[in-house]
């Protein structure tokens, strides 16, 4: 046995093996080493200090310095010996945050430049419709109980004093007057036949004064058109700011649109089929 | 100043001062109940809409329901308040976002893994005991709640649309008896709130928030509480004695008129006008009875949860010299826990998000053979839990099932309600505000049914054609909400007007309900319709319309459009006023019948009705009491 061990270790090839595996442990050890080092220096201490005083409004004193710079070495050696770990791999915080911060590079590398004038003007003229006011009735009207009180009214109301209406048909819940309404909220209070009748441009004009009955969701009324605002084109120079501000949303949505393409265009998607039951 | 400064400000400021008079003041419809995803439950519920989403709704916007389909509005709102829970504000969103330190908690981790629908009602019990205070508290975090109530008043100023939408900055006090007795209020700024909501951490009993209510509008922020669910509260919302059993007195009133000039008398959970069992002559009483404590199988004692019978109390009260802690007016609300209010019967979302999500889900869907199966299993489950944990007993056990093939939840009892009204002289947080302190509120059962009431002497039947209606009542006789003074041998004419929902059935009926208290101290009430449709008479014998023949086909869910009225109004004189006897009146306008909700899922899945639940429902609109003070 021990014969045995002692012609063991003249054996040159046992003694080359061990030799290696040493140097070998040596090389691992000091990389580890270094891959534990910590490197404390003046730009990281001004940060933290930098921080501190963001929130403390005044320097730290040195003990509190000592805790900073102790507070930071405890958060690196734990994020070291998390990734170390691999705890950021399946994280879904972690992989929404990058994700976050790739999605922002995509904002930030395409900044609109905002276009001249005449790119401007070109754009609103494509865009018109979107910036249009649309047709708007300031109206008055008198609620009659039924349709044969409504036509008896209207030759009341159309004999006297202009002013008088008021005094004329039955109360009713609602207003009695509105000002610059559009179809759409008229025919949310009146019912949408009652608004489309109003808004047809020829029923209720303010040319034609008193007119009606006119039917709604609560009954019969009489109908005064004191003013109607027709489509108010928008005037360039009025919107010229908010032109602006969309158009520069509007080329950033197509930007970041087109940078999804192309980051989408480098990966290959593979569908994994399903195998029949 | 120059004068060019003053003219400008003598302009912008004329308009407002020409809106003061009473006879123009507006109907506002809102919604004053609502939970975002900043409540603990409406997270964990699966609802992910914060408040901006749920103001975007209230404009008339459509969002997103937990399970995926869109809500929205069919008319936007005037006005809204985001109503979420104080207690934990914040902090379930804190717990699912693990940069947090209470996402450490083991409570958060079972929240955040809870894969399926029982996993999640699971997590939800271990969440419980630290919300009702029985176990030492390691999960609270005041400054995850300080700023979610910071960025929750953010979006309420953000909102805020002078004259055109009015956002209110308000919060939920979710407080109960020992348990489930629900004594929920929500709290409700004129303007700005402190930095910090009252909850029920800090006390659960009421006395105390109003307290903190006084303090607070001494420091020039007025508010006021809003009760709702007194139909879960197993008799202690309005009970004989105070929260600590002791009895009431005139300072208790006092305190509690104060600051509580309102109750919702109608939302999602259910209706608390009044329970059949009180009024067998009320034939309209048996209308959305909530019959549990809130989020148990527990039965709620009817006396002391139902508004009429509270009246009733409160004037015995007076009568007795303690004050009258129950002379609040009317609104209704949704309590809805998805940031969006369902108000119709046939676009109806309940209000749990993923746990009521669909037909079936509510018990308004048959079931299929294998889901039979499956909620057999469930239920005996659920017997297991009840019959075996500490938290099961106390929230007891279902009856037996009534409807076999249908699923048996609480939830089957709720409904597509409410919303509220004010008569507001505009639509800013202002005037809205001050409306609800006058009392001059409504409250529907969804549809968008204004009602106005005016009481006085020399009121007069022609006036209801005159045009000059409103503003001669109001000049002559006082509006919903107030006190009239009674003059001694003479009985009061009321004048009362209803017009319909466009977008709903007509009215049927307009009734007024009277309560009063004899020379003994004994409480009476009865009903009188004042205006039946079609024109009809009201029959002397019996004070009530005739039937109009109204009906709803519930296989299609088309209702009679011929017979109905586009509005009600009436003159109407109290028959049988005495001397010396305080009493409260109030409207009631009923509609035609239309479908339920639980209808209208069964013919949109092809399905039977559940046989145990109501097939029509007969939509109505409270205004708030004028009493007839002595």
């Amino acid at each position: 046995m021990k014969q045995k061990l002692g012609s063991l270790l003249r054996d040159r090839l046992v003694w080359f093996v061990a030799l290696g595996l040493g140097l070998f442990a040596i090389d691992y050890a000091s990389e580890r080493r270094l891959e534990n080092r910590i490197l404390i220096d003046l730009p990281l201490v001004e940060k933290l200090v930098a921080q501190w005083e963001g929130q403390t409004k005044r320097r730290p004193n040195a003990q509190e310095l000592d805790a900073l710079v102790e507070g930071y070495i405890r958060e690196e050696i734990l994020v070291r010996e998390a990734r170390r770990l691999g705890l950021d791999d399946e994280d879904v915080i972690i992989r929404r945050r990058l994700a976050q911060k790739v999605e922002f590079f995509l904002d930030e590398n395409n900044p609109p430049e905002l276009p001249d004038k005449a790119g401007l003007q070109k754009w609103f003229e494509q865009n018109r419709a979107a910036y249009d006011t649309p047709v708007k009735l300031t109206w008055r009207h008198i609620y009659a109980s039924d349709e044969a009180e409504a036509r008896a009214l209207l030759t009341r109301v159309q004999g006297m004093e202009a002013k008088n209406w008021r005094s004329l048909g039955q109360p009713f819940m609602l207003n009695r007057a509105y000002t610059s309404q559009d179809q759409l909220e008229m025919s949310q209070i009146m019912g949408a036949d009652f608004a489309a009748t109003m808004f047809d441009g020829k029923t209720a004009t303010p040319a034609n004064g008193w007119v009606g009955p006119v039917r709604s969701a609560y009954g019969w009324h009489l109908v005064a058109v004191d003013t109607r605002y027709e489509i108010r084109a928008a005037r360039f120079e009025a919107i010229a700011e908010k032109l602006a501000r969309d158009w520069a949303n509007e080329q950033a949505r197509v930007a970041k649109l087109e940078a999804w393409r192309e980051l989408r265009a480098g990966y290959e998607i593979e569908l994994v089929p399903v195998e029949a039951p | 100043m120059t004068i060019r400064t003053w003219l400008t400000a003598a302009l912008l400021f004329a308009p407002l001062a020409a809106q003061a008079a009473p006879e123009d003041r507006k109907a506002l419809f809102g919604e004053t109940h609502l939970h975002t995803n900043l409540s603990f439950d409406a997270f964990i519920f699966g609802n992910r809409n914060g408040p901006d989403a749920a103001y975007e709704f209230a404009k008339g916007k459509a969002i997103t329901h937990p399970s995926g389909f869109e809500m929205k509005m069919r008319v936007p709102l005037d006005f809204q308040a985001v109503t979420d829970h104080a207690m934990y504000l914040g902090m379930v969103p804190a717990m699912f976002d693990e940069t947090t330190k209470v996402s450490q908690h083991p409570v958060a981790s079972g929240l955040r893994n809870a894969k399926s629908a029982s996993e999640r009602r699971g997590a939800f019990g271990a969440m419980m005991p630290y919300i009702g205070q029985q176990v030492e508290d390691d999960l609270l975090d005041m400054d995850i709640v300080r700023s979610t109530w910071e960025d929750i008043k953010q979006s309420a100023n953000r909102h805020n649309d002078p004259g055109k939408f009015t956002a209110m900055i308000g919060y939920e006090y979710t407080s109960s008896q020992n348990t489930f007795e629900n004594l929920h209020r929500n709290v409700l700024f004129r303007g700005d709130a402190p930095a910090e909501p009252f909850s029920r951490l800090i006390s659960k009993n009421p006395e105390n928030l109003w307290r903190w209510m006084d303090s607070v509008r001494a420091r020039g922020m007025d508010s006021i509480a809003i009760p709702h669910n007194s139909n879960g509260s197993d008799g202690y919302m309005f009970d004989d004695v105070t929260y600590d059993g002791a009895p009431i007195d005139k300072a208790y009133s006092e305190l509690r008129m104060r600051n509580e000039p309102l109750v919702e008398i109608s939302q999602v959970k259910g209706t608390s006008e009044v329970h059949p069992m009180q009024s067998p002559n009320d034939e309209f009483a048996a209308f959305e009875i909530m019959p549990y404590q809130i989020a148990t199988w527990a039965p709620s004692r009817v006396q002391g949860s139902y508004i009429r019978d509270a009246y009733k109390r409160g004037l015995q009260m007076q009568a007795r010299g303690k004050g009258n802690p129950y002379k609040f007016g009317l609104i209704s609300a949704s309590d809805t826990h998805v940031s969006a209010g369902a108000f119709d019967e046939y676009d109806y979302w309940s209000k749990i998000g993923l746990v009521d999500a669909n037909g079936r889900l509510r018990g308004a869907v048959r079931l299929s053979w294998t889901q039979r199966l499956g909620a057999q299993i469930f239920r005996m489950r659920n017997w297991w839990i009840q019959a075996n944990t500490i938290e099961g007993a106390r929230t007891g056990n279902p009856p037996k099932n009534p409807a076999p093939g249908f699923l048996q939840m609480q939830w089957s009892s709720w409904g597509a309600s409410g919303l509220a009204g004010v008569w507001a002289d505009e639509n800013t947080r202002g005037s809205i505000f001050d409306a609800m302190r006058r009392k001059e509120t409504f409250g529907t059962s969804g549809p968008r049914m204004r009602v106005r009431m005016f009481a006085g002497y020399g009121l007069q039947a022609k006036w209801l054609d005159d045009a000059q209606l409103v503003k001669k009542a109001y000049q002559r006789g006082v509006p919903m909400g107030a006190d009239l003074k009674a003059r001694e041998g003479k009985s009061p004419d009321f004048l009362v007007w209803a017009t319909r929902d466009p977008g709903s059935a007509p009215l049927q009926r307009l009734q007024i309900v009277k309560g009063w208290v004899d020379g003994e101290g004994k409480a009476h009430e009865k009903i009188y319709d004042v205006a039946c449709a079609g024109g009809a008479s009201v029959e002397a014998s019996t004070n009530r319309c005739p039937d109009n023949n109204a009906v709803v086909d519930t296989k299609t869910c088309a209702y009679s459009a011929d017979t109905g009225a586009d509005e009600l109004k009436a003159h109407w004189q109290d028959p049988q006023s005495t001397a010396g006897e305080n009493a409260f009146y109030y409207v009631r306008g009923i509609e035609n019948p239309t479908c339920r909700w639980s209808t209208w899922d069964a013919v949109r899945a092809d399905s039977l009705p559940n046989p145990s639940l109501a097939k029509t429902i007969q939509e109505r609109v409270w205004s708030s009491p004028i009493w007839l003070e002595h």
